[in-house]
Parts: C-alpha cells; sequence; structure tokens
C-alpha cells in the first residue's frame, strides 16, 4: 500500500538454521517450543511493549485463559472470520484468536467518566489452515486497547505508530509499516468489510521481512473499529459521546523470530541481557 | 467524468441512502460517519462497474480514489480500461 516507512536496512544471517542449531525454536506440528533465550527475548519485549502502554496512561487489564464462545459470538467474529476455527481449550473455552476481545467483555455495559487505554496479555489461538513462517496455532499476544473519541482514538494510534516504529528502528529491525486489511474470504458483505477498511485505513500493520527478501511476517497491527465494539457490548465514554475503539497489537513470538533471523540470535538474545541503548 | 459524476450521485442518493435522511453532494467524505458500510460499498463498486464498463480491482479501492463522488468520477470517469 502507499504509505510505507522502512528503517534502515541489516542483513540476514540464515537466523532459522541457527535458531534451530541452538534449540531455541523448535516446530511442533502447527506449534513451537521455544529454548529459555528466547523466552527471555519475549520477556523482554513485552516489558518493553508494557513500558510503553504504561508511559501513555495504560492500566493494566487481567484477562482470563479461556474465552467463551457467546463473547466471540457477541464481538461478531465468527461472521468477521469465517473461514478461522478457534482453538478448543477443553476446559470449557477457547483461546481468544485476540487478546482484545478479553477487554471488551470486561468492559460491557461500562460507563466511562473519560477516554481510557488498557493494556492486556493472553495465550490467543487461531487455526487458519497456512503454513507460513511465524503463523502459529498458538501465540502471546499483548495489546493495547483504546476507547474514546473518534478523534482521540486516532490520533493514539498515530502515536504508538510513530512509537513502536522508533522502537523497532532502536533495534536496527528492518520493518514496513503498511495499511493493511483482514483476510476475510471474498463473497459477501465480508468482501465489503474488507474492502472499508482498506479505504479508511482502518488496519495498519508492522511488517518485517523474514527468511529472504520478499518474505514478510507481520509483527503488530494498529487498528481502528470505530464504534463495533462500542455497540456489540454497550460500553460508552463521557456519558453517552459516540464511543470509538481501536487497538494496538503484538505478536510475541513473531518480534523474536524477527530479530533472531535478521540480526542473528546471539545479537537477538544479547537485547534481553543487556539494557539497549 | 461529468456524466459518471451525476448517475454516481443520483445512486448514491436514490439507492444506498434512500432509507436515510442525508443527501450526499460531489464533495460530502463519503466514508466520514458511517455514511457508506460494507453491503453498500459492494453496491456501490457494482454500479461503478456498470457506469465505467470495466472491473474494479481491490488495489483501486483506496481513499485517494474513493474520498468522495468527485474523486471517484475524475478518477474512475477518465481512466480507460
Amino acid at each position: 500500500m502507499s504509505e510505507a516507512i522502512a528503517t534502515p536496512e541489516t542483513g540476514f544471517d540464515n537466523g532459522m538454521a541457527e535458531l534451530s542449531r541452538l534449540q531455541e525454536w523448535i516446530p511442533v506440528g502447527p506449534e513451537v517450543q521455544l529454548g529459555s533465550r528466547m523466552m527471555a527475548l519475549i520477556n523482554w519485549l513485552d516489558s518493553k511493549f508494557v513500558a510503553f502502554a504504561t508511559e501513555t496512561g495504560a492500566r493494566e487489564m487481567s484477562v482470563p485463559h479461556c474465552i467463551e464462545r457467546s463473547v466471540l459470538e457477541q464481538a461478531g467474529y465468527f461472521d468477521s472470520f469465517p473461514g478461522e476455527g478457534v482453538v478448543d481449550e477443553n476446559r470449557g473455552g477457547y483461546l481468544s484468536p485476540a487478546t482484545c476481545y478479553h477487554c471488551y467483555a470486561k468492559l460491557a455495559a461500562a460507563s466511562l467518566p473519560e477516554p481510557g487505554i488498557w493494556t492486556c496479555i493472553s495465550r490467543c489461538g487461531r487455526n487458519e489452515g497456512k503454513e507460513e513462517l511465524g503463523r502459529l496455532r498458538k501465540f502471546m499476544m499483548r495489546e493495547i486497547v483504546l476507547v474514546g473519541a473518534a478523534d482521540w482514538v486516532r490520533q493514539q494510534r498515530r502515536k504508538g505508530m510513530d512509537r513502536i516504529l522508533a522502537f523497532a528502528k532502536s533495534l536496527q529491525l528492518r520493518v514496513t509499516l503498511q495499511t493493511a486489511s483482514d483476510p476475510f474470504f471474498a463473497g459477501g458483505a465480508a468482501r465489503g468489510m474488507m474492502l472499508l477498511q482498506q479505504i479508511k485505513q482502518l488496519k495498519y500493520e508492522l511488517r518485517a521481512p523474514v527468511d529472504a527478501p520478499g518474505t514478510e511476517m507481520a509483527i503488530a497491527s494498529f487498528n481502528l473499529h470505530e464504534m463495533f465494539f462500542s455497540r456489540r457490548f454497550g460500553f460508552v465514554v463521557n456519558n453517552g459521546v459516540p464511543t470509538h475503539s481501536g487497538c494496538i497489537a503484538f505478536g510475541l513470538e513473531r518480534w523474536a523470530l524477527a530479530l533472531a533471523m535478521q540480526l542473528g540470535p546471539e545479537r537477538a538474545f544479547k537485547l534481553s541481557g543487556e539494557e539497549h541503548k | 467524468m461529468t456524466e459518471v459524476r451525476d448517475k454516481l450521485l443520483g445512486y448514491i442518493n436514490g439507492e444506498l441512502l434512500a432509507d436515510r435522511a442525508l443527501i450526499a453532494g460531489p464533495d460530502t467524505p463519503l466514508f466520514a460517519d458511517g455514511w457508506i458500510e460494507s453491503l453498500s460499498i459492494l453496491k456501490l463498486i457494482a454500479y461503478l462497474e456498470l457506469v465505467t464498463g470495466r472491473e474494479i480491482p481491490d488495489e483501486e479501492i483506496v481513499m485517494k480514489n474513493f474520498q468522495d463522488v468527485n474523486t471517484i468520477a475524475e478518477h474512475f470517469g477518465t481512466k480507460r480500461p
């Protein structure tokens, strides 16, 4: 898409072969087992995202391990993503396809005195039926959820994009920020939703090249939902000002993988051992 | 271009917004404040393809080309298949 911003180019370092040799990224079917140094890198990255969130005034929200099917129905998930399967945890619920659904459920029917920002993390699950590097069936997602008037939510998303782009640049992680749309199945109202997303620039993705030139992986997304979730879950702000929401999502395994593949595992692992300058 | 613009305005006001107390002008931002929704955009694109006689690829369905009726007509009303 038209608005692409690239950070300086860095080289590839045959990262996947090295990660395998070190036993830090071990694919097991559609899932992955991580070594302790990858886990440390993920925890370090998450601490950075939490710090960014709290700097902007976010409150941390604790969310449950599983999500009820009824919450996903209320969120319109099955209508919006008719081709995706959810991951059943056999504990009376599912792994949420995105962390922010937990947040909207917690905000249901709330009357908020002022705009709000929350951050939460959860293990997520998606059966997307695709085999691609970094496309995992179960993964960790940190999210920052924005609720307020339309202009405020859009401004907060812009700040988030600028801040995270600068963070990636400081790590020498090569990324592009691009408008995007969710991979709805073509046809019917779902295609209309995808095109609206595209026209209104509701979704941006931060994408990192991995493995080889031309192969990219989305490591973060910056989304505007307009009044979709506030209407479905009945939360309002400032005594009923048209209430919009947005979210900023980080795929933690993908961030770590992109760093390890672009910088080389050893250099990436050092980030979690010493504070980045 | 003028013909495409006039036809689009007629279609949007007569069909897409028929149940609403809204009248779009040539420079009304169509995608602000939820004027056009997911089903409506599909109808709008189908109508635009009919009027211009060409298929509209998804790549061209971006805000730059769909800001309002003037920009739609300018982009699609002058471009040849």
